[in-house]
């Protein structure tokens, strides 16, 4: 995929912010898609690795999140996550290449402004939502509100 | 009986051009028992409706113009020729069963002097090389298009990828007779029948799809209209008017047409859609999106039928009207910046760059006073400028 010239600007300000909070996070090659990836920790100490697609018509589209590590990730009741499908109560959008996909952002409520830095701590905050369903047996609704 | 036949006053002078003395085979179409006839020299893009009737275009010199007799049955003759003072000579015979009859050619003028009567408010001279790109022609897009051919905008890049259908009739330009076609050819015809000298490019693509080939046909617009019904293409439109230092013109109606809003982006000298739309007042209006299937396309895969039915909720064509004409009204006159024309006291009106219209009190307007007699308070059918400024951390114009 060659980035325009305008993407190019935009990825090297997307890595500007995520070098400063997300220093963990690296670009990757994954198939034909570059990825960010790598790991995050919950308040618990948790460790869990995310996946970031970069979406080919990057700042237009929400990007794609999975969560590759734990494999399978379980839910409270020790079912893998990919199961579920799409699912409104647990915040799910299906799976993608076997792992479980995460909602983060509705596409109708995405702009230009939205970085990747913000979908991040986005997923950070679902993280620990998974966390407190795993530990309550509460469904992921009760942690995490749905974008309005 | 009075026969007209009307003719393109350029078609008879690209006959003088070309210099071509001898009898040409035209098109020409019958209308009202063949009483009045639309004839042409070339096949036209947009052919009139009516009866085909056979037609020879004869340029000639005056002697043979003054002998004319030589007529079969059932043909339309049309002859011209210049007389010794330099006068286009010009008359048309026919033979009906053997019955001769005479008509009386109307010349369809040039574009400069169909657009005569709006000279002094439009600089209609200049308008003719402006080139607009309307992506979206829908019921936003298609009656914006034909408002600027009908004020002299003289070349059209028109982009849309979806075909005219049942539902769309109520509030679209075109009507019955253009079910199935795509709208971009359908409005170009209807953009030929108010200029026929007007260029229009046409694209039948998704900008989302095809942004490199929308990018290029947009590169050299002088005005961007942006219709489109999703607020993906329009981020990225934004991003093209701010890439080409284009000025743009977004527009919308919100649920079921109760009102709307219209930003103009003058690249970097106020804010950009990606400034205002990024902020929280994108998110109390639900926008109409017209097609269930485009809707899908922006919802979550877990939406209820409910939530999406909500959603594809459309207007009354009468209250999308005073947005898409608001939107011709600032786009002449950001076509016609700087050229003094009769509109130019326009640019001291109309200084702010975002617009905020109300059909009915409903919903978000629910709290405006009634429109009755007051004239200082906000109310419906009225429209409201409001001072917005370029957010410096914005992504698209800031970066």
């Amino acid at each position: 995929m060659a980035w325009t010239y305008e993407q190019q600007v935009r990825l090297q300000k997307e890595f500007d912010i995520l070098s400063q909070y997300f220093p963990n996070l690296n670009l990757v090659k994954v198939g034909t898609n570059d990825c960010i990836e790598g790991y995050m920790y919950t308040n618990d100490r948790s460790l869990y690795k995310i996946r970031l697609y970069i979406p080919t018509d990057m700042p237009y589209s929400v990007p794609e999140v999975v969560i590759t590590y734990p494999n399978p990730v379980k839910d409270f009741y020790g079912k893998d996550l990919n199961s579920y499908g799409a699912s409104a109560t647990m915040h799910l959008l299906g799976s993608k290449d076997g792992y479980p996909k995460i909602c983060t952002y509705k596409a109708e409520r995405w702009n230009s402004n939205v970085t990747f830095y913000k979908v991040l701590i986005k997923v950070r905050l679902w993280l620990e939502a998974l966390e407190g369903h795993i530990r309550t047996g509460q469904q992921m609704d009760y942690f995490l509100q749905h974008q309005i | 009986m009075v026969n007209f036949i009307f003719v393109l006053e350029n078609d008879i002078r690209q006959l003088y051009n070309d210099k071509l003395y001898k009898p040409i085979k035209g098109y020409a179409y019958g209308m009202d028992n063949n009483t009045v006839i639309h004839a042409f020299v070339k096949k036209p893009i947009t052919p009139p409706s009516g009866n085909i009737i056979n037609v020879t275009f004869h340029l000639c010199d005056i002697n043979e113009f003054r002998n004319n007799e030589s007529l079969y049955d059932g043909e339309i003759k049309l002859v011209f020729a210049i007389d010794e003072d330099g006068y286009l000579k010009h008359t048309a015979y026919s033979r009906q069963a053997g019955e001769a009859n005479s008509f009386e050619i109307k010349f369809i003028p040039e574009q400069s002097e169909l657009y005569s009567r709006s000279k002094g408010l439009l600089e209609t001279s200049v308008l003719k090389n402006k080139t607009v790109g309307i992506v979206g022609i829908g019921s936003g897009g298609s009656p914006i298009a034909i408002e600027l051919a009908k004020a002299g905008v003289g070349r059209f890049v028109l982009i849309d990828f979806d075909r005219l259908e049942l539902s769309n009739v109520a509030r679209h330009v075109c009507g019955i007779n253009d079910l199935g076609r795509y709208k971009t050819f359908a409005v170009r015809d209807y953009i030929l029948q108010k200029n026929p000298y007007a260029e229009v490019s046409t694209y039948e693509i998704d900008v989302n799809e095809h942004r490199e080939i929308c990018s290029d046909a947009l590169s050299k617009v002088d005005l961007i209209i942006a219709a489109s019904d999703n607020d993906k293409s329009r981020f990225f439109l934004n991003d093209l008017a701010l890439k080409y230092n284009t000025p743009a013109i977004f527009g919308r109606a919100i649920t079921r047409a109760i009102g709307g809003d219209v930003l103009r982006v003058r690249p970097r000298l106020g804010p950009c859609y990606n400034c205002l739309y990024s902020q929280d007042l994108r998110n109390t209006e639900e926008e109409i999106s017209q097609k269930e299937r485009q809707a899908k396309k922006f919802l979550p895969d877990y939406t209820s039928e409910e939530s999406l039915n909500a959603v594809v909720q459309v207007g009354l064509a009468s209250d999308i009207a005073p947005i898409t004409n608001f939107m011709v009204k600032l786009a002449l006159v950001e076509l016609s910046r700087g050229t003094n024309s009769g509109i130019s006291s326009l640019e001291e009106d109309l200084v702010a760059d975002f617009y905020i219209w109300a059909n009915r009190r409903e919903y978000v307007y629910e709290d405006w006073s009634k429109l009755e007699y007051n004239f200082n308070k906000p109310s419906i059918l009225r429209w409201y400028g409001a001072k917005v400024m370029k957010d410096p951390d914005c992504m698209s114009c800031g970066i």
